[in-house]
């Protein structure tokens, strides 16, 4: 019994040691709180309200560097110190796609004693460092070891980025929480899974921060072209290449076509990208970080609209292009990946719901979506965007109503047109609604092995709207973002 | 051990006693008309298609009918390497062989080698499509004994169901809470002392629930053999839905009357096409009234229409009665088997396609190579197969492959060694050739383009991948060799 209490005694010894070891942590981190809208997408209309805590780093210019996840559609956020009282607080700027906010606070009262953190240029590759964070009015600071920086696919966007790994068994992280060495933050944590930390190096923390800085944000840019490796000798005989095996091949540079589309071909050798050499598997030798792959200089210095130097072969000719960075946008996907600050899109007609495809309309079949939403919109996140289809609505439910009987079972069908007219966002659909065929609305899906096609009474439709809104208890017959107002919301047709 | 021989006799006669009390009136002894048949079987290998799996033993039941022929289901004796087939009590095996199978309705006809195995037996006759509510008894030799099983129970109901040997098809079939089992299929289900089903298939999970062809199909499958060769099924080709919104009916100009379905869809027949279009609405078919919900009243049962078309013939023509741009139309619609969507049905008894080069494996993309890749038709990794099988002739015909091919396998050879895609790959080029059915990937290899090295482009990712032609030409024989490909090819 006595050797179990020394025991303790000596953790609670170790912790407060830590804890003392670095007092101005104290006053550099900071609780955020955010109360946010979610939706059920199979159910636009409904809304509920949560609440997440997550941690918040203080830097230059009284402000509070936080991730982006879970402030999306907030509605309240929140600082608190320490133990203090919490601080009524407000969005300064926020990209979905770079995963990173920052918040600030009115009230001086609560800058009062904060110490903005250093963040280092580059993050050091191997060696342990201090995860920091805020639990239970106690500052925590534990020891993980660096594992490696990698290119991945951002939490929030469709764009590979630098990401940093740490071996640890912590629990519950992934929230923002700061992680140092020598007194410097070294990246901030987007994820845990398993016994591994995901985190955003401070090389391109800065890097967006310094974007922000000079005035004009561009955002980040990324490659839309797809490529592969190079490790089949034949087939870099058979492009030509000159020389020693090295560079990559482009396969596809119509992916996300909406995007850019440069000077460069399918089947071009990319050899340098702005003066670095590609290897066979697509990496070039970083000088902060060692092997990288190629993404990485979408976003290691250059950002949205500038130009990064191709150096690619072409019929076994080197030629330099010069390759304008696309900027990330959500909306270039035909099934976008994210609908931030959006609240869920409908249109109902006749007891018919009509919502755009999405990723998060998706997310209602999981997080396994890909295996469990009904096949056909699942691969449609596969299909191109081109101009005459740059996006689907789906049909996804028929609330029942005298108008519609017959058509309930009818759900998840992509509408081709309606009275005739091509139907690829709500407003198209609102527009065809007007102009009904001899007082009937006929809508046709897209050729399929399912439902082709339905035909409503147009003078019977709107009666029956406001019928079904009264039945189902529903506000309003339509949500539909005005796109020149992206963001803002137009509702009309209220509820009689 | 002496006194466990009066027990063990006395639980025989209680059986014994129990079997006589449950079979039929003992004028008719139809147990003696129904045999017990088991197939040794092989099936290949759909990824290695030069291979074969072990063989396996399944047994099932069959049935004497006239013309000294045996009636069992088609998957009774799929992948038969040897039949052997057993009369009611008696020890010798006899060998039979297959000499008609109908896939679709999962029917088959046997004929034992030696002539008399006929002695003494008596051909069951074919009744009528019996009603709901009445008794039947199955006969068959289902697993858990050896001796032929008595099995009771009622019609339960008679409706269209998914046939699941062939997997994409829908014929009548007659549901009862008669025990069926495996080893059931094939067997007789009887009444009256006549024929009136033969069991074939349960649905996994629900209890009192076997299903049995009724003798409809039995007897479409006896007259289409008459000629001596197997047709099929023909398809009307039409894709019908319920009609019962009134605003339809009224942009149809067609009384709210509950008479008519709507054809919503009309397959890529140059028959049908010419004479159906989507919106017709089908008021008849044959002497049938068609309900508005896409139902025929047939023979005392509410089913869907399309168990009209399995009444007829290849070929054959049927009357019907539409509505079209508010008037009455009589046509009669040629209707004939269709083998378009053949590659998403399961096949049998066919050895797969396939042709090997420079140790790549390519196979035409099926059904069954799609099952052997397992993981389920909806995982990311099968999606662009099961994409390209079952929707894309729905959704993009033009763009649409007569046979897509996938590189199945990569047999391991230094030649090949650093070709970089090695499994299920859909084959979109080779040497800039269009890849439309496998006999393009033999051609477009052998067709000299000049270079010396050949060139694959995959989709849906374009991914292209170089292979040096001598160094295959060259390696052919001895991949063939080392990996026990009797040959590269089976077209």
């Amino acid at each position: 019994m006595k050797s179990i209490l020394s025991f303790l005694f000596l953790i609670a010894i170790a912790a407060q040691a830590l804890a003392a070891e670095d007092p101005s942590w104290e006053r550099s981190l900071v609780s955020v709180e955010v109360t946010r809208k979610q939706y059920d997408y199979l159910q636009p209309w409904s809304r509920r309200v949560d609440q997440t805590q997550k941690i918040g780093t203080i830097i230059e210019g009284n402000e509070v560097l936080t991730t982006a996840e879970s402030l999306g559609d907030h509605t309240l956020i929140r600082l608190q110190k320490g133990r203090g009282r919490w601080h009524r607080a407000e969005l300064a700027w926020i990209d979905y796609h770079a995963n990173l906010a920052a918040i600030r606070c009115a009230d001086p009262e609560f800058w009062k004693d904060t110490v903005p953190v250093e963040l280092a240029e580059t993050a050091p590759r191997r060696g342990t460092a201090q995860v920091l964070r805020w639990r239970n009015g106690i500052l925590e600071s534990r020891n993980v070891e660096i594992n490696r920086l990698v290119l991945r696919k951002g939490r929030l966007t469709f764009m590979d980025q630098l990401h940093i790994e740490f071996d640890s068994e912590m629990s519950g992280l992934g929230w923002g929480e700061a992680i140092a060495v020598d007194g410097k933050v070294i990246a901030i944590a987007v994820s845990k899974d398993d016994h591994t930390i995901t985190a955003l190096p401070c090389s391109f923390i800065r890097a967006c921060l310094a974007d922000r800085a000079d005035g004009a944000y561009q955002g980040l840019g990324y490659f839309s072209f797809l490529w592969q490796t190079s490790e089949n000798p034949d087939t870099l005989a058979y492009l030509g290449l000159v020389g020693e095996p090295r560079g990559v091949i482009v396969i596809d540079v119509q992916k996300r076509e909406k995007a850019h589309v440069g000077q460069l071909r399918a089947r071009d050798l990319i050899l340098e990208v702005d003066g670095y050499p590609i290897d066979l598997q697509g990496d070039y030798v970083d000088p902060d970080y060692g092997n990288l792959l190629l993404e990485n200089l979408a976003s290691r210095t250059k950002r949205a609209g500038d130009t990064v130097k191709l150096k690619i072969m072409r019929d076994a000719e080197e030629i330099t292009i010069d390759y304008v960075l696309p900027k990330v946008d959500y909306r270039l996907e035909i099934v976008p990946l994210a609908t931030f600050d959006q609240e869920p899109e409908y249109f109902i007609m006749g007891g018919l719901v009509f919502q755009p495809l999405t990723v998060p309309f998706l997310q209602s079949w999981g997080a396994d979506w890909t295996r469990k939403a009904p096949f056909r919109l699942a691969y449609a996140a596969k299909d191109n965007p081109t101009p005459d289809n740059p996006s689907y609505i789906v049909l996804t439910m028929v609330l029942p109503d005298p108008v519609n009987l017959g058509y309930q079972d009818a759900r998840f069908l992509i509408v081709d047109k309606l009275n005739g007219q091509r139907v690829r966002t709500l407003q198209q659909l609102v527009a065809a609604k007007e102009q009904p065929r001899d007082g009937f609305h006929v809508l046709e899906f897209r050729d399929g092995d399912t439902l082709q096609r339905l035909v409503l009474d147009a003078g019977e439709t709107d009666a029956s709207t406001r019928r079904v809104l009264q039945r189902y208890s529903i506000q309003k017959d339509r949500l539909i973002a005005d796109p020149a107002k992206s963001g803002r919301l137009v509702a009309t047709a209220d509820r009689e | 051990m002496l006194h466990a021989v009066p027990k063990k006799l006395a639980l025989c006669l209680v059986l014994l006693a129990l079997a006589r009390s449950v079979s039929p009136a003992p004028a008719a002894e139809p147990e003696k008309s129904v045999v017990q048949i088991t197939n040794f079987s092989q099936q290949p290998v759909w990824d290695a298609p030069w291979r074969s799996d072990s063989v396996r033993r399944s047994s099932g039941t069959g049935f004497v009918i006239k013309g000294r022929k045996i009636m069992t289901n088609a998957h009774v004796v799929s992948w038969a390497r040897q039949i052997l087939i057993r009369r009611y009590q008696d020890p010798h095996p006899y060998v039979a062989k297959v000499t008609y199978v109908a896939h679709d309705c999962d029917l088959a006809i046997l004929e034992p080698d030696e002539a008399s195995f006929f002695d003494g037996m008596e051909a069951l006759e074919i009744g009528e499509l019996p009603p709901v509510r009445s008794t039947v008894v199955t006969y068959g030799y289902p697993a858990g004994g050896e001796q032929i099983s008595y099995t009771r129970g009622v019609v339960s109901r008679i409706e269209l169901q998914p046939y699941s040997h062939i997997g994409n098809r829908s014929y009548l079939a007659a549901q009862t809470d008669a025990a069926i089992n495996p080893g059931n299929s094939g067997g007789p289900v009887i009444q009256d002392d006549k024929v009136v089903g033969v069991a074939f298939q349960g649905i996994p999970g629900l209890e009192n629930t076997g299903f049995f062809i009724p003798t409809t199909l039995v007897n479409h499958f006896i007259e289409d053999i008459a000629d001596s060769t197997y047709d099929g099924f023909p398809q009307a080709g039409i894709r019908v839905v319920a009609l019962q919104n009134a605003a339809y009916r009224r942009s149809l100009k067609l009384p709210s009357n509950d008479i008519g379905a709507r054809i919503d869809y009309v397959y890529d027949i140059p028959a049908t096409r010419e004479l159906l279009k989507p919106d017709d609405v089908i008021l008849k078919v044959g002497d049938y009234d068609v309900g508005s919900d896409g139902t025929i009243l047939y023979r005392g049962n509410r089913v869907f229409l399309g168990v009209l078309f399995s009444d007829y013939q290849n070929g054959a023509k049927v009357p019907m009665k539409l509505w079209r741009d508010g008037h009455e139309l009589e046509i009669s619609l040629p209707i004939s088997t269709y083998s378009k969507d053949k590659a998403e049905a399961n096949q049998y008894d066919v050895l797969p396609r396939y042709y090997v080069y420079g140790g790549l494996v390519f196979v035409p993309l099926n059904r069954d190579y799609l099952r052997t890749l397992g993981n389920g038709w909806s995982d990311p990794i099968n999606a662009p197969l099961s994409y390209e099988l079952f929707y894309r002739k729905h959704e993009s015909p033009e763009t649409t492959r007569s046979e897509p091919v996938v590189l199945a396998s990569v047999l391991n050879h230094a030649v090949n060694a650093d070709f970089g895609v090695r499994a299920r790959a859909l084959v979109d080029k080779i040497n800039g050739v269009k890849i439309d059915r496998l006999e393009d990937v033999v051609k477009a290899f052998a067709t000299d383009t000049g270079k010396s090295k050949h060139l694959l482009q995959f989709f849906p990712d374009p991914t292209i991948e170089a292979l040096d032609r001598q160094g295959a030409n060259e390696a052919n024989d001895e991949i063939l060799s080392t990996y026990g490909v009797a040959a590269d090819r089976r077209l």
